[in-house]
């Protein structure tokens, strides 16, 4: 199988907030080397102050690397170019209150060059997809949490980008709007799209992800396929059908035979959370060692 | 172009929907209708008053409008992450600042519209029965110092330069005159302005008399004697409807004005600009228009640098610093005066110097001195000089604002706009949100 092209690459990623001075005050993201293929959905993990937004933000050009390079459709980041290509959904939905939900997806629309029928066509489709058809001519200082998350999804979907920034996509939205916005994900993939997400809820990720990478204190600590990471390499699960008591019997005289050990019939998945919180716990685990 | 005008329009629709184009509407109508109300004696000064309070409100309004709109645009949208959706668009940070300069000079253009129309109206309802116009106003080509015929002195012949002060002093045989040459439009219904920006008293008399006379083609045609009191400038007019347009148009339009002492002991401050004729009625309109227009360039100009300053400051620090460079382009004009005055004083009457300020200044002149004149000339050169586009006492004295004014003015606002639009430019680039 050929692997198919990278969208989104870093080399040695950087970024060090500085104080007035110029003097480096917090690492926020050392040495992040990553490679995110197309028609990928890819989970970026970690606590708070993890670096997960930074690195979003650097791929975005909203923020400038202190070391380090990353390029984005096989663009150095922050070239005005890549903007036409792709979508980003802010961390928190900030947008402008005194418009509605039609006049919002007109002005970033119109950001992208969209005008007349093709504009208006993609609006009513898009407010049609988030769900926001009643509410299409309230202003957005009247609408909730949720409803404003729907218009940030659908500004990021105007310009039909090929990568996809999500950043928390499902924070404010209840269990309903979560799946749909899961749904949704699954959706863009189907569509060929490159999605990168960043999120807490890690039963999300683990519902959508094909990659993650878990971040630390500014660095990547572990990444791969979700169902690589998920799977307890040490048992082996076996699954028979239609399996009778004296077929048992002999399956377990065999496997006592080549002195294996049967723990149990079912055998356990791993969740996301454990893994992560195992993850973390050993970094820092590895981190205070060396440090003390 | 068209996503500058997406962003351009987008703070129409935040001007217009916060409401806050609407306040200052409001506000402006309630000053404008009750200005006509207010208590004035003479029809003619109602007029005055009423053009006096349609400039400085809208003068008010719109800079008001031009600092404080800006300043809280976009530090607002910083702080409120607004800007984040909008940077990952592509439009380009530059061209974002130019859609937002283009909507606020367009939504004040808009209120300067609807101000301007209605100051106007309200001045011509006022006006009824009275006329308005525009003079025209000519300043000397030159100003020369001319030694008399006195045994004492060698003859003097000498000219000062534009914008310094030049005091006569010394022996009263000494005469300033100003001359004007290519004077021709309509003359006839002409007036002379007079205006010596200061008197000293070299002696203890607290008053003096001067002669002044005026000249076409050497024939003389007003001699008046007025007297003037110590350190109060002299503001006169001399009336020159008597010249003949005749004896002007044979003299290719020369004309000159000439000023005597009539007492040793006084010296005066005189300037080139000091003797201005006025003549040829123009449009009132078209100078009121002009007047606007030449405000509209300020409120560019204050646009521009509060974007600028809001590119890296805060909404509050981006107003201090418009308003301060507001007051500092509104002094230049007095500290230029001021330095001229340092650096200048008595050299136009070297020969004769028995003025006792120029010694006193050249013995003071310390290093002290020398720093603050340093320092004062860096910032009335750096800093824009904003009286330049308020010219509302002339178009309140009826006088024509010249049309050169405006080009001139339009070039020097558009030098200042580039330079704050390239420091807006250079901060906003490498801006992380």
């Amino acid at each position: 199988m050929t692997e198919k092209p990278a969208v989104v690459e870093t080399k040695n990623l950087t970024k060090a907030y500085t104080d007035f001075w110029g003097r480096p005050r917090v690492m926020a993201l050392c040495g992040l080397d990553l490679i995110i293929r197309q028609g990928e959905i890819f989970g970026l993990l970690g606590p708070n102050g993890s670096g997960k937004t930074t690195t979003i933000k650097l791929l975005l050009g909203l923020l400038f690397p202190t070391a380090g390079k990353a390029w984005i459709l096989g663009k150095p980041t922050g070239s005005v170019a890549i903007y036409q290509r792709i979508g980003f959904l802010p961390e928190e939905s900030y947008f402008y209150r005194f418009l509605n939900a039609e006049e919002t997806l007109f002005f970033y629309g119109q950001l992208f060059g969209l005008r007349g029928k093709v504009l208006r066509k993609k609006t009513d489709e898009l407010i049609e997809l988030v769900g926001l058809k009643e509410a299409r001519k309230r202003r957005l200082k009247e609408y909730s949490k949720g409803m404003a998350r729907r218009i940030g999804l659908a500004q990021a979907l105007i310009n039909d980008p090929e990568l996809i920034f999500l950043d928390e996509p499902t924070s404010g939205l209840d269990p309903i709007g979560s799946r749909e916005m899961k749904d949704l994900i699954l959706e863009l993939r189907r569509r060929g799209k490159t999605v990168i997400l960043s999120s807490h809820f890690l039963a999300d990720v683990e519902d959508v992800c094909d990659r993650i990478a878990i971040l630390h204190r500014g660095k990547l600590i572990k990444s791969g396929e979700v169902k690589d990471l998920l799977t307890v390499k040490e048992i082996t699960q076996l699954e028979i059908k239609n399996l009778s008591q004296d077929g048992l019997k002999e399956i377990q005289a065999v496997i006592s035979k080549v002195k294996g050990e049967l723990s149990s019939i079912k055998h356990p998945t791993e969740t996301l959370e454990s893994l992560f919180l195992k993850t973390i716990e050993e970094h820092s685990h590895v981190e205070d060692t060396n440090g003390s | 172009m068209s996503k500058i005008l997406t962003v351009a329009k987008l703070v129409l629709q935040e001007s217009l929907r916060k409401k806050i184009l609407f306040v200052l509407g409001l506000f402006f109508l309630i000053l404008l209708v009750s200005s006509p109300f207010l208590d004035t004696v003479r029809q003619e000064d109602k007029v005055k008053l009423v053009e006096r309070i349609s400039f400085s409100s809208l003068a008010f309004f719109g800079i008001l409008a031009a600092i404080f709109l800006p300043a809280a645009s976009l530090p607002g949208e910083i702080e409120e992450k607004l800007i984040q959706a909008i940077m990952t668009k592509p439009i380009g940070r530059l061209n974002f600042l130019l859609g937002k300069i283009l909507g606020f000079v367009l939504i004040i253009g808009f209120l300067f519209i609807l101000m301007g129309t209605l100051s106007w109206a309200l001045i011509q309802i006022t006006a009824k029965g009275t006329e308005l116009s525009a003079k025209r106003s000519f300043s000397a080509q030159h100003l020369t110092f001319i030694g008399g015929d006195s045994d004492k002195i060698k003859p003097l012949e000498k000219t000062v330069q534009e914008g310094k002060i030049a005091w006569l002093v010394g022996t009263q045989d000494i005469k300033a005159v100003w001359s004007w040459e290519k004077l021709n439009r309509s003359l006839t219904k002409g007036e002379a302005t007079f205006r010596v920006i200061n008197t000293l008293p070299a002696g203890g008399a607290e008053s003096t008399k001067l002669e002044i006379r005026g000249f076409s083609l050497q024939k003389m045609i007003q001699d008046q004697r007025i007297v003037v009191k110590s350190d109060k400038p002299i503001n006169f007019a001399i009336d020159i409807k008597d010249i003949n347009p005749k004896d002007l148009a044979e003299s290719r339009g020369e004309f000159q004005i000439e000023v005597q002492r009539l007492d040793k002991d006084y010296a005066i401050g005189l300037k080139k600009d000091a003797v201005k004729i006025l003549a040829s009625p123009g449009s009132f309109n078209l100078n009121f228009l002009k007047g606007i227009l030449l405000l509209f360039f300020e409120v560019i100009l204050m646009v521009v640098i509060t974007v600028a300053g809001s590119t890296f400051l805060s909404s509050a620090v981006t107003i201090s610093l418009s308003l301060f460079i507001y007051l500092s382009g509104h002094m230049i004009e007095f500290l230029k005066t001021v330095l001229r005055t340092m650096t200048t004083t008595g050299i136009m009457s070297v020969p004769y110097s028995q003025n006792p300020l120029v010694e006193t200044v050249e013995k003071h002149s310390s290093r002290l001195m020398e720093v603050f004149t340093f320092f004062l000339h860096w910032f009335t050169t750096l800093f824009p000089n904003l009286k330049r586009f308020e010219v509302s006492s002339s178009i309140v004295a009826g006088i024509d604002v010249p049309s050169s004014l405006l080009t001139s003015s339009f070039i020097y606002m558009s030098v200042y706009a580039f330079i704050a639009l390239i420091v807006a430019y250079l901060f906003f680039r490498r801006k992380e949100f």
